[in-house]
């Protein structure tokens, strides 16, 4: 298997029709370019369904990929997401022309990963996807040896879906030290629903808290948004209507007159919640601005950068 | 172990990873003037290389004493910031060859009970300060373990001072957990020649004046229950006992060792004096 590079990859993906001999991409998410120890990842929609491609780039990748898939090749379950070898499928090298296969793997229709299921999902419905999956790898005599909060896809009815399957390996019981912290982190960290308020109690007695992002978590009260840090001390005042979360410092905020603002982990405004509506752009760190049908844009410290105009 | 002297046979490494996302865009006030964090951070870093070249400098020229890497990692991707190491190492001896003109730097040293001073040093811009996109801190690591695995597996690198890599950073890696970050590090820090495991030391840099640096704390004593500290904390090697005596000049006496080489919420200051403490540790010809 030839291997490629993270260049090549990302150059690969921005002409996607000319790149890959059969797989038909409707769209690239670019935000999901990643690169793993032995391979670099992206979502993609292919054929109109989710998928995660996933390039070797180490000399290690190829023997992984093919362990994977014949460790795989005979597990055909609903858990398992469809995980599928195709060879000299992307060009990764324009001059020379070499092509370097690929692993395609089908996510689930629906479902959030396990990292995010934790903070939203039921503890008792979490810990039971996490023994059925334990069994169904006992019975394919299979180990993933990559289990994190971050490889497993957690569906709608609770069942989990592994994903990033590369390190399969024949033979069972490499994943039980996985399992176990996985175990530990939902008993800690996720909620007991039926220990909770009736809905309509809730709203007013109790706080909902989304997970840590640049170690800031909102929490929304009966009175709005606000932030708290990583020890739960509320940092910044529960006064906003909705509040996005932290990404590189800062957040986007709107108050309860409907005008919209930028704010920095301390609660400072770093554009003012004034404006009809509000675009922190991570990448490059600016901020779109739209009031009263002109426009404008701000750099990350607040300074406008291209005055106001009319939106065309 | 950690003690071997640097020489021209015995040559040691030195890697600076750079967070350089957008976050670095926001403004402190380093040396009385007011600045981003990433030119700060590209001061000190330049400072610290020009320190590393003067020591490598005899009448005769540069000696071949270090392989120097600096990486900044951004949404732009992982890539070498010094000239002429597309690859990433480069030794000092040939990094002389790329040296920029120099530029003078001006700043007023306040220090309390005494007047303000001007203080003006000559600094060659060996990098530039960049702060694009997100914190790619994970996909980093990976490409510093290469670079690393590499050169213990070298040869002439077999006996020399281990590589000590100080990974530069303000905000929350975003691309990959912390179980991908801690393996990734244990990687690294598994790494070793016969004087010593590979170094890595974590720097958090603060952007509030109002919060307390905490460097180099206890290994038994420190705790955290903020998931972020926690991750850079176990992320980051034990000081050797030898080394231990070098702490005392950044934060005092202490005798609750050993110390992991991590700090949070760090000035400019005090990376540039933890900095400082990875280039005394050793000791050259």
């Amino acid at each position: 298997m030839d291997i490629c590079s993270m260049v090549a990859f990302r150059e690969a993906l921005k002409e996607p029709a000319t790149s890959f001999s059969k797989l038909n991409i409707d769209r690239i998410y670019p935000e999901t370019i990643h690169r793993t120890t032995h391979f670099a990842e992206c979502r993609a929609v292919v054929d109109s369904e989710e998928v995660y491609m996933h390039v070797p780039i180490t000399p290690h990748s190829a023997t992984l990929a093919d362990n994977a898939n014949r460790a795989l090749f005979d597990m055909r379950n609903d858990s398992m997401t469809h995980f599928e070898l195709r060879h000299r499928e992307m060009l990764c090298d324009k001059l020379t022309g070499s092509r370097c296969s690929i692993l395609v793997e089908r996510l689930p229709q629906q479902g959030v990963p396990l990292c995010e299921a934790i903070y939203s999902r039921d503890r008792d419905s979490l810990i039971r996807g996490c023994i059925a999956l334990d069994r169904l790898l006992s019975m394919y005599n299979i180990s993933l040896n990559n289990l994190t909060a971050r490889s497993i896809i957690v569906d709608n009815n609770g069942v989990w879906h592994p994903i990033r399957q590369y390190y399969a390996t024949s033979g069972y019981g490499n994943d039980a030290r996985a399992f176990a912290r996985l175990k530990e982190r939902i008993e800690c960290d996720a909620t007991h629903f039926s220990n909770c308020l009736h809905d309509t109690e809730q709203t007013y007695t109790t706080q909902r808290r989304t997970p840590l992002a640049d170690n800031r978590r909102r929490v929304v009260t009966s009175r709005g948004v606000g932030y708290e840090d990583c020890n739960g001390k509320l940092v910044i005042e529960d006064r906003y209507m909705w509040a996005s979360d932290f990404a590189e410092g800062r957040a986007t905020v709107k108050c309860h007159n409907n005008k919209m603002g930028v704010i920095d982990k301390s609660g400072n405004e770093i554009i003012p919640p004034i404006y009809d509506f509000v675009e922190y752009i991570v990448d490059d760190g600016s901020v779109w601005v739209n009031h009263d049908g002109r426009c404008a844009t701000f750099d990350y410290m607040g300074n406008i950068i291209y005055e106001w105009r009319s939106i065309e | 172990m950690y003690d071997k002297q640097i020489n021209h046979n015995n040559r040691t490494a030195f890697i600076i990873a750079v967070d350089c996302s957008t976050s670095m865009r926001e403004m402190i006030t380093f040396n009385s003037q007011y600045m981003s964090k990433a030119d700060a951070v590209a001061l000190v870093c330049n400072y610290m290389i020009d320190e590393l070249m003067s020591r490598a400098t005899r009448s005769e020229g540069v000696r071949d004493y270090y392989d120097i890497a600096v990486i900044g990692y951004s949404g732009e991707g992982v890539r070498s910031l010094l000239p002429s190491a597309e690859s990433g190492f480069i030794s000092i001896r040939n990094l002389a060859h790329f040296k920029p003109e120099p530029e003078q730097y001006s700043y007023t040293l306040c220090a309390p009970n005494t007047p303000n001073t001007s203080v003006s040093i000559t600094l060659h811009p060996w990098i530039k300060a960049t702060a694009v996109g997100s914190t790619p801190m994970y996909e980093a690591l990976i490409y510093i373990l290469e670079m690393v695995e590499k050169w213990c597996n070298n040869r002439d690198n077999h006996n020399s001072f281990p590589p000590m890599v100080f990974n530069i950073t303000d905000g929350e890696c975003s691309d990959g957990s912390s179980e991908d970050l801690i393996r990734e590090a244990e990687r690294i820090t598994e790494l070793k020649t016969t004087n010593g495991n590979v170094l890595l030391m974590n720097i958090h840099l603060s952007t509030y004046q109002s919060e307390r640096c905490e460097a180099m704390p206890s290994n038994y004593r420190f705790t955290t229950q903020c998931p972020y500290k926690s991750t850079l904390l176990h992320m980051s090697s034990i000081l050797p006992q030898n080394m231990e005596p070098l702490i005392a000049e950044l934060i005092g006496s202490r005798f609750d060792g050993p110390y992991r080489c991590v700090a949070f919420n760090a000035s400019m200051n005090e990376l540039l004096m933890i900095l400082n403490i990875g280039s005394h540790s050793i000791s050259d010809q």
